[in-house]
């Protein structure tokens, strides 16, 4: 065909440590804003600590500002994951996305290898948070003379909650950031009539069919005990850790199921 | 009857091909059976007004649409089948000046593009931008039209791609840059064999190296042939008539565009030269001169078809003074 060798497409390692490199330019600034509240939150509670451990009267001891570590915790970087996406791929909705889609790359790759290079900054960004949480859950218990968590209270399964809770809610939230020309809406509108229509159903009388509902959410395997470890029964732990297995196999497949057909879409005009 | 206008380059051995490609946005047609063919090689003109179809036609070869029926092939690839590696040996500069990342610095997206490229020459890249005088350490979206223009121009032709695909390329450029950017594009073909697919409202400066043209309107394609086919087919002609002329139909759709008062005619007809005269002759029209048209006065008489005839009102108004200013006297 040509008189010069046809040139071949970039190794898919070449395009995602480029991908990770971009995608870490983009949200640095909503990064060092979090380092920034993490950072707050471990002077906030070495403070307290040091002030509670020197009150000698037990009544200025603030109990409610003990730092702690549940599962539940991660509903608050859950909610921050959901965010990243809109970040990543805002200016890129379909309708301008076409200097992703014209780089050497299959379409649906492409936009994996992009969510993928989010999602290594996400778990990153998640391990920062898990390790302020330990270094000051360490600190606080050194000068309160308390056991660690790491020593007595949290399950080895329960540290990695955090992690499997922000990968869901990514990839749910990075299926709206590929597929939609407003990720926002459909962030915030399917949850909004999901709860809306279940009132409005258990008002008009069907009390039976809105529980049904709402099973979606906080069921045996709903997106709360996915997302949060929620509504587990604290005293049986063989059954937690099966029930959370079991919810996050089946969000993250749903979640990654609707990631990768979305990412095959083209430009729209 | 002369010969139609060519639309079959078949013969050549061609870099990109495209079969009843036709594309539908909801209601509109945007294509209709295009059968596109660039010559490998060629540098070949794609012209048409806006909303020809021009832009759809490459993203349908990039795979950035999906065409709602027909084939298209590109450096003999099917780009829906082998998508990425079409694009890997594509330098593409899109219609829209906002294309890449606004929030990027210029710099920082040379380098981003070059990852993808595992052809892309540094040094050839780091020659563009100094004679562009890009601003490397300026944001994308803070950039100036033509600055943007320039950036996109260094993105297509770093990793030197056997196939060009310009968009509109030189939009947004002042007209000394215009200047510099048909010289780069010059020595860029010298250099490196490449194949170029450029769109353009601009013919006339792409006049000096292009050497095919396609007319595209209204999704069809009307015409694909050699430039110097164009010049030595397409003649406008210049005649005395006698009184009561009744020749109007002589050419048929090869006539595009006429201009007949009651002693003369202006008309640039398409075909064989010896064959048009001699068939004006037959019909008692005395030909004074043929010249070939400049390649924007071509355009323009593929694009747009225009047929005036006066008669009576003033008969002693030659056909020539009823051509608009910009016309007039070419």
């Amino acid at each position: 065909m040509t008189s010069i060798p046809m040139h071949t497409p970039p190794r898919w390692s070449d395009v995602a440590v480029e991908q990770i490199r971009a995608v870490g330019l983009r949200v640095r600034v909503f990064g060092a804003l979090l380092f920034g509240a993490f950072m707050l939150y471990a002077f906030v509670a070495i403070r307290v600590a040091m002030r509670d451990h020197a009150a000698t009267e037990a009544h200025i001891r603030h109990s409610v500002t003990k730092f702690d570590f549940t599962p539940d915790i991660s509903i608050l970087i859950t909610y921050l994951a959901m965010l990243l996406p809109v970040l990543i791929w805002a200016e890129e909705n379909p309708k301008r996305r076409t200097y992703h889609l014209a780089m050497p790359v299959g379409r649906s790759v492409h936009a994996l290898t992009k969510t993928f290079a989010g999602w290594v900054w996400l778990i990153t960004g998640t391990a920062v948070f898990l390790a302020v949480v330990v270094s000051v859950d360490a600190v606080t218990s050194n000068i309160e003379g308390s056991a660690t968590l790491l020593a007595t209270r949290v399950a080895a399964w329960e540290w990695l909650v955090p992690f499997t809770a922000v990968t869901i809610s990514y990839l749910l939230a990075s299926a709206a950031g590929v597929g939609a020309q407003t990720p926002l809406i459909w962030l915030v509108g399917p949850p909004i009539i999901y709860v809306s229509a279940g009132m409005a159903i258990g008002l008009l009388g069907y009390p039976h069919l809105a529980e049904s509902m709402f099973t979606l959410f906080s069921g045996n395997y709903g997106a709360a005990a996915a997302l949060g470890g929620r509504f587990i029964a604290i005293d049986a732990a063989g059954p937690r850790v099966t029930r959370w297995l079991l919810s996050t196999a089946l969000w993250g497949a749903a979640a990654a199921t609707l990631l990768v057909a979305v990412s095959r879409r083209r430009a729209t005009s | 009857m002369p010969a139609p206008l060519p639309t079959d380059l078949s013969g050549a051995d061609l870099a990109i091909v495209t079969g009843e490609l036709s594309k539908q946005y909801q209601s509109v047609a945007a294509l209709r059976d295009l059968a596109l063919q660039v010559p490998n090689g060629a540098v070949f003109l794609l012209v048409g007004p806006n909303g020809a179809g021009k832009s759809t036609t490459i993203k349908i070869l990039l795979d950035l649409v999906a065409p709602t029926s027909g084939t298209a092939r590109v450096l003999g690839l099917d780009p829906q089948r082998d998508s990425a590696l079409v694009r890997a040996n594509v330098g593409y500069v899109p219609e829209q000046l906002d294309w890449g990342y606004a929030w990027m610095r210029a710099g920082r997206l040379l380098e981003h593009h070059a990852r993808y490229f595992p052809s892309w020459d540094a040094d050839y890249a780091s020659r563009l931008f100094q004679l562009f005088d890009i601003r490397l350490d300026q944001k994308m979206g803070t950039l100036s039209k033509g600055q943007g223009r320039r950036v996109h121009l260094v993105m297509a032709l770093a990793h030197r791609p056997p196939l060009l695909v310009l968009d509109e390329p030189t939009d947004g450029l002042d007209p000394v840059m215009r200047d510099e950017t048909i010289g780069v594009l010059i020595d860029h073909i010298s250099d490196t064999p490449t194949t170029v697919l450029l769109c353009t409202h601009h013919v006339s400066e792409f006049e000096q190296f292009a050497d095919h043209i396609g007319v595209i309107k209204s999704g069809e394609l009307r015409a694909q042939l050699p430039l110097l086919a164009l010049k030595r087919g397409l003649l406008r002609y210049r005649a005395e008539v006698p009184p009561g002329w009744s020749g109007a139909n002589l050419f048929g759709d090869s006539a595009l565009r006429k201009i007949t008062t009651d002693r003369d005619l202006d008309w640039t007809v398409w075909g064989d030269e010896a064959e048009v005269r001699s068939k004006f002759a037959i019909a008692g029209a005395v030909v004074r001169d043929a010249v070939s048209l400049n390649l924007n006065d071509a355009t323009i008489a593929l694009l747009s078809p225009k047929e005036v005839s006066v008669r009576a009102a003033n008969p002693k108004r030659a056909a020539s003074d009823l051509l608009e200013p910009s016309e007039a006297g070419k």
